[in-house]
């Protein structure tokens, strides 16, 4: 038989097709589509900028720049949060080569968390995994979003129905989340379950502490930007009192004893009153208290850029 | 660039619409091949590229002295030697060497500190360089002992040495096979086209459906603060990390085969469906084969092979065994990998085991579950993060605890990856050729449209992406 490879093909075409048109995920590749081009964008975007946000999950979903924008107009802001990621050497180093050399006004800001503080964020395996993708996946995704998603792998436990979700059950909470190209996911959930994640950080702190070695890191590293004139702001992201007494308790973390130590090495830390945000699952902030969180924080670091010329 | 990044399917699209435009005149065809696979090479870090050339211009070299000079031929062998394995010492083996004499001293005690005195470049391992070293040695050993006449073109060396779909994780294809097949150029007739369009398509199938579907709950297992203390738990872990690794190197390697097909070239087969062997003599046979009898024909038969009496042959296995486990990483993990394997080989060589087995009723496949679970043993070694661990896993194994699976942590989906590869090897090991059950009026056409349905079962059930394993060594 002659031409099987072009026959073979040919073949393979109809069947991608075939499946392609009846892919039972739709909504899935397209979600997958789009958070690979979110992750990938952060990651590797060229942009340059003036302010970068650092710090895990709660920094992705808790701060929008585009809400800061409005009363720092001049500052190009990034959102550099990952999920799970903690603040070290690894992350300190990739947003540093973001931020623009020709800018005189420089600033990171470190959103803390006791869980970012732990060796276990350290790895900071979800930047790493973005990091190390291929960049040719983030020219197809970016000019071949449709052909991607149309080649979205299946989930095959969600295809079997043996996945949480059993026999087609929908979870008791649905999240939601758009994603902007700022960096910052806009999150919600409905119903909202503001104790949700308490179980989940109990057992992530019986795993994992808070370490003193990655502190004397992060002030160390706080003293050489503000060498570099690269001004250094941090605040504890806010979440529900549950969790604060939480992680107070289990994560070994001692916010004054962090705080004095920030502000000797020449940090600005701002406080942020509790009660004014809501969060939809007990650890992140829903999308209007993001919002509000954002513009107070950027009114506090404008604030401070009044004041003392530098905050 | 890897065989499953997208890139490289755009860069063999194009290598491949000009090769029949360029393959027929000697230097076309072998400028169009270095360019190619520099190229290819150069996509990971271009400065590599000056330690791959370095590499090769020394052999080159070495290869014309012996010839012009014959009377220095050993001097040549040796700056070859020097050269090659000096640049793999130096990139791959000094950080562990010198941390490993640090420690020593220090339990003299003399404090040192030698790791942070390596030049940060050389702290990063340039990708494949322990197969191209071992690809370029076996040119000049091979001169040295006139087995092989040295090539006067550098095109035709280097198209040789830096030949793209061999060039990071082999096969290890030896130049006697390679140089002569590369002075001509054959086209590739439909049967040759076929044969290598099975291969790319069930290469790819082992690596991006089996090995890349088990790689996410492996990297959970072995990751965990606290290993689990379930015993069934971590043999299936077990299981698919066996599974893991032969399905992504020997996908490689098929991958590799199918695109040297289509060149018109013959790579030789590289894994032989290694867990149906039912003696590890025979595994050594089946697995990883262009680097087993590497270390035979330059290691192994040099040192006295077996022609030196029984003790003087196991301390040359051991030897090679040892050597052969330090090839695949600079750590004591492969160390020990290497040395369980020799053991494993010396008990079966005083016992002859296997061959008495084989002689009662149903003792091929207890001969075969024996192998099999030495080998699936020895892999711990070779995965875990360390030494201490892999003893631990190994306890909690033969601990005969309870304790299921988290599956909601795991998943489900990773043991019909697992089912899947170990059926491939039971119909093997059976024999069992569904081909062979058709009738031969439609052989064809269900052959084609098996592989096109596997094409689309590489597409939809790809797993999460991650670089080939032996990519590292």
């Amino acid at each position: 038989m002659r031409n099987r490879c072009l026959k073979t093909f040919l073949l393979s075409t109809i069947f991608l097709f075939i499946a392609g048109i009846h892919n039972p995920q739709w909504a899935n590749a397209i979600h997958q589509t789009q958070a690979e081009r979110f992750w990938l964008l952060k990651t590797h975007t060229e942009a340059q900028f003036d302010m970068l946000f650092l710090g895990d999950s709660r920094v992705s979903m808790g701060l929008s720049p585009a809400a800061m924008q409005t009363m720092l107009p001049n500052y190009r802001i990034l959102n550099f949060g990952y999920g799970g990621g903690g603040l070290n050497q690894v992350i300190f180093q990739a947003a540093e080569a973001k931020l623009d050399p020709k800018s005189t006004k420089k600033i990171i800001v470190l959103g803390i968390t006791p869980a970012a503080l732990t060796p276990l964020a350290a790895q900071n395996e979800h930047f790493l995994q973005e990091k190390n993708r291929s960049k040719d996946y983030l020219f197809l995704i970016t000019h071949f979003a449709p052909l991607v998603t149309f080649l979205q792998p299946l989930k095959i436990d969600a295809l079997l129905r043996i996945d949480k979700g059993k026999s087609g059950e929908k979870p008791v909470e649905q999240g939601f989340s758009r994603l902007h190209d700022d960096g910052w996911i806009e999150a919600w959930m409905i119903p909202e379950n503001p104790t949700k994640e308490l179980s989940h950080f109990r057992d992530f702190f019986a795993k994992t502490q808070v370490s003193s070695e990655l502190i004397e890191v992060l002030m160390q590293q706080t003293r050489l930007w503000k060498q570099k004139e690269i001004q250094v702001v941090a605040f504890r992201l806010p979440t529900t009192k549950e969790m604060v007494a939480l992680e107070d308790e289990l994560s070994g973390f001692d916010e004054n004893k962090f705080l004095q130590a920030f502000e000797s090495a020449g940090g600005l830390w701002l406080s942020v009153p509790l009660e004014r945000y809501r969060s939809f699952d007990g650890s992140h902030l829903e999308r209007n208290s993001a919002v509000q969180f954002s513009k107070d924080v950027a009114e506090k670091i404008s604030f401070s850029l009044k004041t003392h010329k530098s905050p | 660039m890897a065989f499953h990044y997208p890139i490289f399917i755009a860069f063999a699209t194009l290598f491949f619409a000009f090769w029949p435009l360029i393959r027929s005149t000697k230097n076309g065809r072998w400028a169009y091949i270095t360019v190619a696979s520099f190229f290819f090479y150069g996509w990971w870090d271009w400065r590599y590229l000056f330690l791959l050339g370095g590499s090769g211009l020394l052999d080159f070299g070495a290869g014309l002295g012996m010839q012009a000079y014959p009377r220095y031929k050993r001097f040549f062998l040796f700056s070859s030697l020097f050269g090659n394995l000096g640049s793999l010492i130096a990139f791959k083996y000094s950080k562990f060497l010198l941390a490993n004499l640090a420690s020593f001293l220090a339990f003299l005690p003399f404090e040192t500190h030698f790791t942070p005195q390596i030049p940060e470049f050389m702290q990063i391992l340039p990708v494949g360089i322990s197969f191209y070293t071992f690809q370029s040695l076996s040119y000049t050993i091979d001169i040295y002992r006139g087995q092989l006449q040295p090539t006067r073109n550098l095109l035709h060396f280097f198209a040789y040495l830096s030949m793209f779909p061999q060039l990071v994780a082999g096969p290890i294809v030896r130049a006697t096979d390679l140089l002569p097949q590369l002075e001509t150029y054959n086209i590739p007739k439909e049967e040759q086209r076929w044969a290598g369009l099975k291969l790319l398509i069930h290469g790819y199938f082992k690596k991006i459906v089996i090995a890349d579907n088990l790689a996410p709950q492996i990297k959970l297992a072995f990751s965990a603060a606290t290993i689990s203390n379930a015993t069934f738990f971590w043999w299936l872990i077990t299981a698919a990390f066996a599974f893991q690794i032969y399905c992504d190197f020997s996908g490689y390697s098929d991958i590799a085969r199918g695109l040297a097909k289509w060149m018109g070239y013959e790579f030789p087969v590289n894994f032989d469906h290694p867990y149906t062997a039912t003696s590890f003599r025979e595994f050594w046979t089946r697995w990883h084969i262009s680097l087993s009898t590497w270390f035979r024909d330059y290691l192994y038969i040099p040192l006295g092979g077996n022609h030196l009496g029984k003790w003087r042959s196991e301390i040359n296995m051991w030897l090679t065994m040892i050597l052969s486990g330090f090839w695949h990483g600079a750590s004591w993990n492969f160390i020990v990998w290497g040395m369980l394997h020799a053991l494993f080989l010396t008990f079966e060589r005083f016992t002859q085991w296997p061959t008495r087995l084989k002689k009662l009723p149903g003792g091929r496949g207890i001969a075969l579950f024996l192998v099999v679970l030495q080998v699936w043993l020895a892999w711990l070694f070779f995965r875990a993060t360390n030494v201490e661990q892999a003893i631990s896993i190994i306890k909690t194994l033969f601990s005969f605890h309870g304790g299921g699976i988290d599956f909601e942590k795991y998943g489900y989906s990773w043991l019909i990856f697992l089912f899947l590869g170990i059926s491939r090897e039971i119909f093997v090991f059976w024999r069992f050729e569904p081909k062979l059950y058709l009738p031969k009026l439609w052989q064809n056409a269900i052959e084609i449209s098996f592989e096109a349905l596997i094409i689309v079962v590489c597409i939809y059930l790809r797993g999460p992406g991650s670089e080939f394993i032996y990519f590292q060594f």
